[in-house]
């Protein structure tokens, strides 16, 4: 994606499985990370070592990034972004989403982890089209 | 001749691109990179399991 | 021409079908009715438990994926892509097949090794690298689930076994068709549904193109087996997971040779009659114009190029197929003919609630 730096804007909504153990932590612990600024981080960590997600697996990739612990625990043990998780999610039920990941790119929808071709044959459709 | 030729085949390439839907996705405050004016907008509905 | 693939045996073959299906060979035929079988009603509880388990991410082995993953509503029951999503960390070898009309195949798969939608439904989640579901397990799982428990006994009167699973998915595909397109209202004697430009295209689509030798009756498929010697797929050559994905099928199937296989046989890994060597079942043409990419295994981005191809005699030494010579006028009637005439109205499939 390093060809498009500076031309794309990406949003990450949380739209955790809810038969999957530990897919509501991660987004707790991502959200945790966020608020001490350091989201994309921990989202590239927990993706690297997806699915090893487990709270103490968790705990340990905040350490890694030199978060403030005590908060972290705190954030992640007491849900404190479970309302914004549940947002996201209730969107997703909402627009009938029934898989992960799945894009939207500038409203085209596309589903499923794609070859690198497939998606940029799109990224530069939408890019002639911005450039008219 | 092959003016309006060119004309009609822009027409239904824009027909194409209006035949694919395009979903309005409310962004709000969720966690973002890149420029707020990016020619391209990505959201991704993720599960990091 | 067609007739130039056959050994002996092969046209005698085709001499047993044209006679088992007289009205078709080589003639367009309009969708009447979908075919049901008897052993497997349609009632609305099984349709509506099939769409339910179509959706499902139980099916696969690690719920990412559902059949919609690789049939998607929104892309014609296909996923648009020149191959097929895969089970994480492999990768699939073929192009994913629209399911509209799928209730009027006698093959399923385009190696076709499977009579039913029924014999069908499990192979994909069984599949190492499609959804690669243990069926015992997937058999509790849905037991387990006093929502799935209850619509079984609804349309089944009996518990979630996998021969019930496979057959409410059957029941469920034989709902999706090809909705009012223009060729069937025309077939059906409404001479004003086609304009002049698509109305030659169907011209040369029996004529000059030959392209109703195979794809004839009611799908525009005549149901059977061609090597065209399509090229092969760049993205699939060299690359481990393919490989290994085209030597565990070849395996599957006892084909000797399977540790140094590097290419897809089609569907010579079924019958090992050497005149299958590469062959793949003639695709449905309705609906074509939102199934890209297209030919087993997607080579083709666009019609234009897969008009061409045919327009060329297909690919290099194949038997079946020789130069066409359109002109680009006649391409391009050809072209107005498969977009216009086949594309029926969208047809809708909301997502059902998943327990």
């Amino acid at each position: 994606m390093k060809e498009y730096k500076g031309k794309i804007r990406l949003i990450i909504k949380h739209y955790p499985y809810r038969y999957r153990d530990y897919a509501r932590i991660a987004a707790e612990a991502s959200l945790a990370a966020r608020d001490q600024g350091k989201f994309w981080e921990m989202h590239d960590l927990m993706l690297e070592r997806s699915p090893r997600l487990d709270r103490e697996s968790l705990i340990s990739y905040a350490r890694e990034l030199g978060l403030d612990m005590k908060k972290f625990t705190a954030s992640i043990d007491g849900k404190k972004n479970d309302k914004e998780i549940e947002r996201d999610l209730q969107l997703a039920l909402k627009m009938d989403l029934y898989n992960t990941p799945t894009f939207f790119i500038n409203g085209r929808k596309v589903v499923g982890n794609r070859p690198y071709e497939s998606f940029k044959r799109i990224l530069d459709e939408e890019l002639a089209r911005a450039g008219k | 001749m092959s003016k309006g030729l060119i004309i009609a085949l822009l027409l239904l390439s824009s027909l194409a691109f209006s035949a694919e839907p395009r979903y309005d996705v409310p962004i709000g405050d969720s966690p973002s990179m890149g420029p707020e004016n990016a020619p391209i907008t990505i959201i991704e509905f993720i599960d990091f399991q | 021409m067609k007739r130039r693939l056959f050994t002996i045996s092969g046209f005698m073959l085709f001499a047993a079908v044209m006679v088992a299906f007289p009205a078709f060979a080589g003639h367009l035929e309009p969708f009447r009715e979908m075919p049901i079988p008897k052993e497997n009603p349609q009632t609305p509880e099984k349709v509506e438990l099939g769409k339910m388990l179509f959706f499902d991410r139980r099916l696969s082995g690690d719920g990412t994926m559902s059949c919609v993953t690789c049939h998607d509503p929104e892309q014609a029951f296909t996923d648009g892509l020149a191959i097929s999503l895969s089970y994480p960390t492999t990768r699939n070898w073929r192009n994913s097949p629209t399911l509209i009309n799928a209730g009027l195949w006698q093959f399923l798969f385009q190696d076709g090794r499977v009579r039913t939608l029924e014999d069908q439904a499990l192979f994909p989640m069984m599949s190492a690298f499609e959804m690669n579901q243990n069926l015992d397990f997937m058999e509790e799982e849905i037991r387990a689930v006093p929502e799935y428990a209850k619509a079984f006994q609804n349309a089944f009167g009996g518990e979630a076994t996998r021969e019930r699973v496979a057959m409410a998915l059957a029941a469920f595909q034989r709902t999706l068709m090809s909705v009012n397109p223009p060729l069937d209202r025309y077939l059906s004697g409404d001479k004003k549904a086609l304009s002049k430009e698509a109305e030659k295209g169907l011209e040369i689509f029996r004529g000059k193109g030959k392209c109703v030798e195979c794809h004839d009756g009611v799908l525009l498929s005549d149901q059977m087996f061609h090597a065209l010697n399509v090229p092969e797929n760049p993205e699939l050559l060299d690359d481990p997971r393919v490989i290994a994905t085209a030597r565990f099928v070849a395996k599957l199937y006892h084909f000797e040779e399977y540790r140094t296989l590097n290419e897809d046989p089609g569907r010579y890994l079924i019958t090992k009659d050497k005149k299958d060597w590469k062959a793949f079942r003639t695709p449905t043409l309705r609906e074509v114009s939102r199934t890209a990419p297209y030919m087993h295994n997607g080579i083709f981005t666009t019609l234009d190029e897969v008009i061409e191809f045919f327009d060329q005699g297909g690919g290099k030494g194949n038997k079946s197929l020789k130069p066409l010579k359109l002109t680009a006028a006649e391409k391009k009637q050809l072209k107005t003919f498969l977009v216009e005439a086949l594309t029926g109205e969208v047809m809708t499939v909301k997502m059902p609630s998943i327990p």
